[in-house]
């Protein structure tokens, strides 16, 4: 495995049972992503751009190969700890916590991950300004934010819990094309300013194509494009 | 996870109001059964300490009945107490003193009987009837004709009558052991009164034995009581009957009259404990050669057995009806928790895929619930006492007239000849004991401390049960089903 190497999956099989019936998804589906790049998976629907974003998340296990991260198995790491500690995911709907305004949102990830600094909530509203949102949006109502702003709020949840591997499905899935090119220059950064790894599974070719690496899955398969 | 439980109960305030409700009507149905089961448990017991440490050794009434039911004549169905016997019980552990008792019909041409149709001026409350002593079989005359019931006690210190202040000594002294040679008596106010009688005075009383010899004794009053809880006597009720007319003296004064100095009529032993009473009478079958089937040990059992009835009832509805309140509180509960938490599905799905473990997400719903619980308790503290008030008064006015009906159509064992029975002194106590039992058995539902760990143990139970059996669903759940769900 490349020094750079953060996650890599080898020979990945997942399937599902349709009635009597095995659709396969992913079949024999190999390749390693780097630190300080950033992936875009692309793909129609149903082609398994999603199933290699859980699986590489932690959030299901594949029924055939493995996932490494950093050189061990994921599941040899466990599932929870590893979602816990080494990787941070982005959803398409936000996937925030309603009852909890942007801030108790970030602080939230941080003492689930036990990330230890001196400040928590000044650390929280500092990466939550550095997205963009002010401190007054940062402690408004969760649902009176609008789609970019809780997808900021996501993005800062996932910064907030440092980790070298961030995962996103379809973040500007939900967003306008100004609020879009403001998160794709956010994750840019983050792979190229802060080395993190980060892999945007996405059906906008357009923000496949401001991405370091575009991938595609063919019969199964990670393919670089 | 304490911080996030917070939120989520300041988050949803409506939810939590109704869990507040909700959790506050069971902890008060849960106070109430455990505060009756407790009083009734509590009440049990004083109801026996309430009936002493004293038994009684006495003819086996029941075995007498059914005898003569047999058709046995009554002279041939009853033997007396001897000495000989009762000197064997006195001696045994647990014994801290004794009295025996005999009981003789007499007549006086000195004094005349309180009749009666004489109204006292004591109370006439119902429940406080009041029977008269025994009265000895042997006596051959009929008893109307005798006036008085002469009641020779060993010692009249431990009489419960005295003891309880039924009879209230108004002048002079009571008889001691001191007096067992002496023809000393004590007289009732009414009969002191009616004849002019003081302290100090004398007068004679003639028995009649077997073989028609009369036997006289004069009497010298050393004391005179008055009695505070009886009434008027019923009219099937013969003078000598009338505790009035009932003359108190030494033992050896009444075995005179009796003509008998190995014969008695009661036997009562004082125990150290009521809790020996089982105990003593178990030593008393397995050391002496007493005939039990003859004799009987009563520690006012069946008063008792009748007292308990209506709080052993009591204390079993109050233990169904915590399984019920548990039960139906857990369900209740359980069914909101699961409805709650799968609109909160989506939440545990990010919780997980945060890496929150399903445990510490199973344990901040048990936290909520916990927080919700405790508010709940201390509300229901102040309204749990009131509660359970309600209930016990519905419950005892229940059993009372459950009680009034029982009394009301009396069983054959109380309205069975007691003219022509030889009760002893304890069975005319059990009758008026078994009559004042609706009021004995009056229940203190106070909130005890043991009562509120209780029902904190209880309320901590609903929750985790409620908690736990929908934190199944959780578990079965994986992050990858819920927000896969969530995106559809």
């Amino acid at each position: 495995m490349k020094e750079d190497a953060v996650l890599a999956f080898e020979n990945v099989g997942y399937y599902y049972k349709d009635g009597s019936r095995q659709v396969n998804i992913l079949k024999d589906a190999s390749y390693t992503f780097e630190k300080g790049k950033t992936y875009a998976i692309v793909g129609a629907s149903g082609s398994g751009k999603t199933t290699s974003l859980v699986l590489a998340g932690g959030l299901d296990k594949p029924k055939q190969g493995k996932i490494i991260y950093k050189g061990e198995d994921i599941e040899k790491i466990g599932l929870t700890k590893y979602r816990r500690n080494h990787v941070s995911i982005v959803f398409q709907s936000y996937n925030l916590i309603t009852y909890m305004n942007a801030i108790q949102n970030v602080e939230s990830a941080m003492d689930i991950a036990g990330i230890k600094v001196p400040n928590k909530k000044q650390y929280a509203l500092d990466i939550l300004k550095e997205l963009g949102l002010s401190e007054e949006e940062s402690k408004r109502d969760i649902r009176k934010l609008s789609g970019g702003q809780q997808q900021r709020i996501a993005i800062a949840r996932a910064m907030a819990k440092d980790v070298d591997l961030i995962l996103c499905d379809e973040p500007t899935g939900n967003l306008d094309l100004e609020t879009s090119q403001g998160i794709i220059q956010t994750f840019i950064q983050l792979a190229h300013v802060k080395n993190k790894c980060v892999i945007v599974v996405t059906h906008s070719k357009e923000f496949a194509q401001c991405l370091d690496v575009q991938l595609q899955i063919n019969q199964g398969k990670l393919e670089k494009i | 996870m304490i911080k996030n439980a917070l939120l989520s109960i300041k988050k949803s305030i409506g939810k939590t109001i109704l869990l507040i409700v909700l959790m506050c009507v069971i902890a008060n149905l849960v106070i109430a059964g455990l505060s009756i089961k407790s009083a009734t448990t509590k009440s049990m017991e004083q109801v026996r300490t309430s009936l002493g440490s004293d038994v009684t050794l006495s003819y086996n009434m029941q075995n007498m009945m059914k005898n003569r039911d047999k058709g046995a004549a009554m002279n041939e169905t009853v033997s007396s107490i001897t000495l000989t016997m009762a000197d064997q019980l006195k001696t045994l552990k647990y014994v801290k003193n004794y009295n025996y008792t005999v009981n003789v019909g007499v007549i006086s041409d000195d004094i005349e009987p309180v009749a009666m149709n004489v109204e006292s001026e004591t109370t006439t409350q119902a429940n406080d009837r009041q029977m008269p002593g025994g009265y000895n079989d042997n006596q051959p005359r009929m008893l109307d004709e005798n006036d008085f019931t002469v009641v020779g006690n060993t010692t009249m210190e431990n009489l419960s009558d005295f003891t309880e202040e039924n009879y209230v000594l108004k002048s002079g002294r009571l008889l001691t052991a001191d007096d067992e040679k002496t023809a000393n008596c004590v007289i009732e106010s009414n009969l002191a009164g009616d004849n002019d009688l003081s302290v100090g005075d004398t007068f004679t009383v003639i028995a009649t034995n077997s073989d028609e010899e009369e036997i006289s004794v004069k009497l010298t009053i050393v004391g005179i009581y008055e009695i505070e809880t009886t009434s008027q006597m019923g009219g099937t009720m013969s003078n000598r009957q009338n505790p009035i007319n009932q003359i108190y003296t030494g033992l050896s004064t009444a075995q005179k009259l009796n003509d008998s100095t190995a014969n008695i009529t009661s036997a009562t032993y004082y125990l150290d404990d009521p809790d020996h009473i089982d105990a003593f009478k178990e030593l008393a079958q397995s050391s002496t050669d007493i005939d039990f089937e003859t004799y009987t040990l009563d520690a006012n059992d069946q008063v008792y057995q009748r007292s308990i009835r209506s709080l052993e009832n009591m204390e079993q509805f109050a233990t169904i009806f915590l399984w019920v309140v548990v039960g139906a509180g857990s369900a209740i509960l359980c069914l909101i928790l699961i409805l709650t938490m799968r609109s909160r599905f989506y939440e545990f799905g990010v919780l997980l895929s945060l890496g929150q473990a399903k445990i510490r997400i199973i344990l901040q719903q048990f936290i909520e619930v916990l927080m919700i619980a405790i508010v709940a308790f201390t509300l229901s503290l102040g309204t749990g006492k009131m509660v359970s008030n309600v209930v016990s008064s519905m419950l005892e006015s229940t059993q009372n007239n459950q009680n009034q009906m029982v009394m009301e159509i009396p069983d054959d064992e109380q309205n069975s000849d007691t003219q022509t029975s030889n009760e002893t002194e304890k069975n005319t106590d059990f009758f008026n004991k078994a009559m004042q039992s609706p009021t004995d058995t009056e229940l203190d539902v106070s909130l005890t401390s043991s009562t509120i760990l209780q029902l904190a143990q209880i309320t901590g139970l609903i929750c985790l049960v409620s908690v736990v059996l929908p934190s199944i669903y959780i578990l079965r759940l994986s992050p990858r089903e819920i927000l896969v769900k969530k995106e559809g």
